[in-house]
């Protein structure tokens, strides 16, 4: 009877400030397990862009001497300024008066300074004679080879990419590695919103 | 039961709950993988790793049937890869310190041997570089390593099988705890 008394009071007691400290260390025995077992998580290909929606790449023809490049480069992301490469139909294709957009430098042991872009890169390409012939040519088509590498922050780095996009002469359209038309930049979105809508998608 | 029992139980038993689900992510699986970076088993028959031959800086074919007897480690990376280069010190480190053990770790790049050349001479490895721009991502694919991501590492017991896989950068006592797990003496 007495101890029934004693689950009676316990009841309708409030919590003693003993028992919100061992509650309080519990909490945070929880936070810190999980926590534990997130840092302990090796890098997943499913917390990983493709390497073609990471570094998302348009083209243009831009006048009658130029091809203009854009990179929209994924939050969390970068690219490297060395390892760009153009090509028409195997001619090399330089950047315009050699001027390359002002980006970030790195100390590499191997390379000593490097430079990398974030967010975006826009190149306009110079090609030579012959295609720059074809580009005041309207109704023709040339294939632009681009050739990128990039890395991520978590700490991988991705293989060469190698793209082909598809120009029509007389168009001033930007089009995609897939022969899509768009607008050039796609709104950049935090790395977490990016993965989200991708989960979303299921894509 | 009292509310400060009940609460106590409760704590009890959430964290008994999360130990328990610590235990099973960290759990190994049939095959012994101790730790992989994607949830796919790596389906590669001894004789495919095996037989693999890549080139060494000293323009020699090398098989990696050679290696079958020991605790083999194979780490995939490029000298344009920033955090490939940030752990191999300690690959080297490791190599060392299992010196004339059953231990072999070997590098596979992604890379031009002029560029791991001028890598390895600033940075001498202590173990076998092989570069092979093209061979070398698909090797890596064959070894579960699907979007072809650098550094890769994979670590293969001595008969074949592959009991460790990671992407990205390896922990170091995790891999003296993984070379101590398979017997290497």
């Amino acid at each position: 009877m007495k101890l029934n008394n004693n689950i009676g009071c316990a009841r309708t007691r409030p919590i003693r400030p003993l028992s919100r400290r061992i509650a309080f260390l519990l909490v945070i025995g929880f936070a810190g397990t999980t926590g534990v077992v997130w840092a302990a998580d090796p890098v997943s290909e499913v917390d990983l862009l493709d390497a073609e929606k990471a570094f998302a790449v348009t083209a243009r023809v831009s006048g009658n001497q130029t091809i203009e490049v854009r990179y929209a480069i994924a939050d969390g992301y970068y690219m490297y300024r060395d390892r760009f490469r153009f090509s028409i139909d195997g001619e090399a294709i330089a950047v315009a008066k050699n001027d390359w957009p002002t980006g970030i430098w790195k100390q590499d042991i191997t390379f000593g300074k490097v430079i990398t872009y974030r967010k975006s890169v826009r190149l306009l390409l110079s090609p030579g004679p012959v295609n720059r012939h074809v580009l005041n040519a309207p109704g023709k088509i040339l294939s632009l080879s681009v050739k990128s590498q990039g890395c991520a922050d978590v700490g991988v780095c991705y293989p060469p990419l190698r793209q082909t996009i598809a120009l029509a002469t007389g168009s001033k359209g930007w089009v995609s590695a897939h022969g899509e038309e768009t607008k050039g930049f796609s709104p950049d979105k935090p790395l977490g919103k990016r993965l989200t809508d991708q989960l979303k998608s299921g894509k | 039961m009292a509310r400060p029992t009940l609460i106590l139980g409760l704590g009890a038993a959430s964290m008994l709950m999360l130990a328990g689900i610590a235990l099973w992510l960290d759990r190994p699986s049939e095959k012994g993988l101790v730790t992989i970076a994607v949830d796919q088993k790596i389906d590669v028959t001894p004789g495919t790793i095996y037989s693999a031959r890549f080139t060494d800086m000293n323009g020699n074919l090398q098989e990696f049937g050679q290696w079958q007897k020991k605790l083999l480690i194979i780490n995939f990376w490029a000298t344009w890869c920033a955090p490939c280069k940030e752990e191999m010190p300690m690959l080297a480190n490791i190599q060392r310190q299992f010196q004339d053990k059953d231990l072999q770790i070997v590098g596979i790049a992604v890379d031009s041997r002029e560029n791991v050349l001028k890598f390895s001479e600033s940075m001498p490895m202590g173990y076998p570089l092989f570069p092979d721009e093209v061979r070398a991502i698909e090797f890596s694919k064959r070894l579960g390593n699907r979007l072809g991501l650098l550094p890769y590492t994979v670590a293969v017991q001595p008969g074949g099988e592959v009991v460790f896989a990671k992407m990205g950068i390896v922990d170091e006592q995790e891999l003296i705890q993984l070379v101590r797990n398979y017997g290497v003496k």
